[in-house]
């Protein structure tokens, strides 16, 4: 006598794991899905940010080579503080003439190329404002980033 | 034996539930992560934010505008250098209201400060009344000579125009620049043909020729704006004044009396007109060529305040002036 009812309770058991294994398949997938996606939204967001200070930059680089004596350029643009949830800074490299992205979590590394006339100087911003300027140093005819 | 009544009912479907909230969290981040990608598509079609366009076409208007001033100086009162200034300097302040007015009603502060500094020149100008002169040095420097040094050790010039006719057909007109340093030689030639009459403008650079211009139709006379490089108003590429010439040189007239007309240029040397050159003439006088006082350039000083951008600059002002 057992053995009696073994079947329905192997029924329920039986069930509820391949309920709990679709269920947990699904949720993987989704949530490896949204995390892709995140990943490249981040990407594209930073390729644009990283474009729109470039031009900025060049817009600087302009005013400045039209510019005679002691010039002074300062060209704001508003960014997100964060873009899809995670904070990001902008580092300018003038060693290979680009502007580095880095987003924090999940990180993602973007890098956008700059041409100027005038020399780069290093400098690094965050989310936010930012200002591109000539150096309020002598030579004048060198660029930075900063938060404004 | 398990009891699967109806009293558990209530407790079953958790991992459904579960489930659904889990799938609810992941959608809603979803939304978010594609409200960021929309996002992202606007802020790459914003377009020029900052008005760094506007700045430098402010400052071309600025710079149109003290070059009118000082172009209508040096024509109207030059009888000194502390005139012109005077003149200049009142003109920039008209046009530094006019324009702050007009900007601040755009939101912006376009602020005009000067002329911080004079470059003052002379004009060279020879304009014969009924139809003009030929084009020999002025009758101070002895007898009348086809060949003649207009001006030496100049950097600069500008506003460099002639109207002329009766060139010959062969061995024109000369304009010719020499220079210490090298490239040393920049001439241009002026000749006309008849029937029909064209004229034909020659540039030779170091003895080479660069190219030539035609005028055809039969015109009265041609107009060469040398500075601005236009032969009968019409651009002439090969036409780039004083081109590969970098240090002072002397410009010279060759065959001037085979042309008839008149002309105008300013130089960067401050010439006296009480003691001219000996070519030039301290007066107008009928069909001599004489020298003026004249502004070359002047720097005003630019300030432009936008919602996103400053922009300080010192804006040298010298209209008609070779690039």
């Amino acid at each position: 006598m057992n053995d009696r009812a073994v079947s329905s309770t192997l029924n329920y058991v039986l069930s509820l794991s391949i309920a709990t294994l679709l269920v947990t398949g699904l949720l993987i997938a989704g949530g490896t899905f949204v995390e892709d996606r995140q990943r490249e939204v981040i990407r594209s967001e930073l390729s644009v940010v990283g474009q729109q200070v470039a031009s900025d930059i060049n817009r600087a680089d302009r005013l400045l080579t039209a510019g005679r004596g002691d010039t002074r350029v300062v060209v704001d643009q508003s960014f997100p503080e964060q873009i899809t949830g995670s904070g990001y800074g902008i580092l300018l490299n003038p060693g290979d003439d680009e502007l580095v992205l880095r987003s924090e979590a999940p990180e993602v590394r973007v890098e956008i190329h700059v041409e100027t006339n005038q020399t780069l100087v290093e400098s690094h911003a965050d989310g936010g404002v930012v200002t591109v300027r000539n150096a309020t140093t002598a030579p004048h005819d060198r660029l930075v980033i900063e938060n404004g | 034996m398990a009891d699967l009544g109806a009293d558990l009912r209530a407790e079953r479907g958790q991992i459904l539930l579960i489930a659904a909230f889990a799938m609810a969290v992941t959608f809603v981040s979803l939304a978010l992560v594609v409200n960021s990608a929309i996002f992202t598509e606007n802020l790459a079609s914003r377009g020029e934010t900052s008005g760094s366009d506007d700045a430098l076409v402010v400052r071309h208007e600025v710079q149109q505008s003290v070059g009118e001033s000082i172009e209508y100086a040096n024509t109207y009162n030059a009888s000194s250098d502390a005139t012109l200034t005077a003149n200049v300097t009142d003109s920039v302040a008209t046009i530094r209201n006019s324009v702050a007015n007009q900007q601040a009603s755009t939101g912006k502060i376009v602020a005009i400060e000067g002329p911080a500094g004079f470059n003052h020149g002379t004009r060279i100008r020879d304009n014969a009344s009924a139809g003009g002169s030929n084009f020999t040095n002025a009758s101070t420097g002895g007898t009348p000579r086809e060949d003649w040094t207009v001006v030496s050790d100049v950097d600069r010039t500008r506003a460099f125009t002639m109207n002329l006719t009766d060139a010959p057909a062969s061995d024109g007109f000369v304009v010719n620049l020499t220079a210490d340093g090298s490239p040393s030689t920049w001439r241009m030639v002026v000749t006309r043909d008849t029937s029909p009459t064209e004229y034909t403008v020659t540039v030779h650079r170091q003895g080479t020729t660069v190219g030539s211009c035609t005028v055809g139709d039969s015109p009265e006379y041609v107009r060469i704006d040398l500075t601005r490089g236009l032969v009968g108003g019409q651009p002439c590429p090969h036409l780039r004044y004083g081109a590969g010439i970098d240090d002072e040189y002397d410009l010279h007239f060759n065959n001037s009396d085979a042309v008839t007309g008149n002309y105008s240029m300013i130089v960067d040397r401050d010439l006296s007109p009480t003691t001219p050159p000996v070519n030039l003439s301290g007066s107008r006088a009928d069909d001599d060529p004489y020298v003026t006082h004249a502004i070359y350039a002047a720097d005003v000083i630019y300030r432009y305040d936008g919602p996103d951008i400053t922009y300080n600059t010192t804006v040298r002002v010298a209209p008609g002036e070779p690039r």
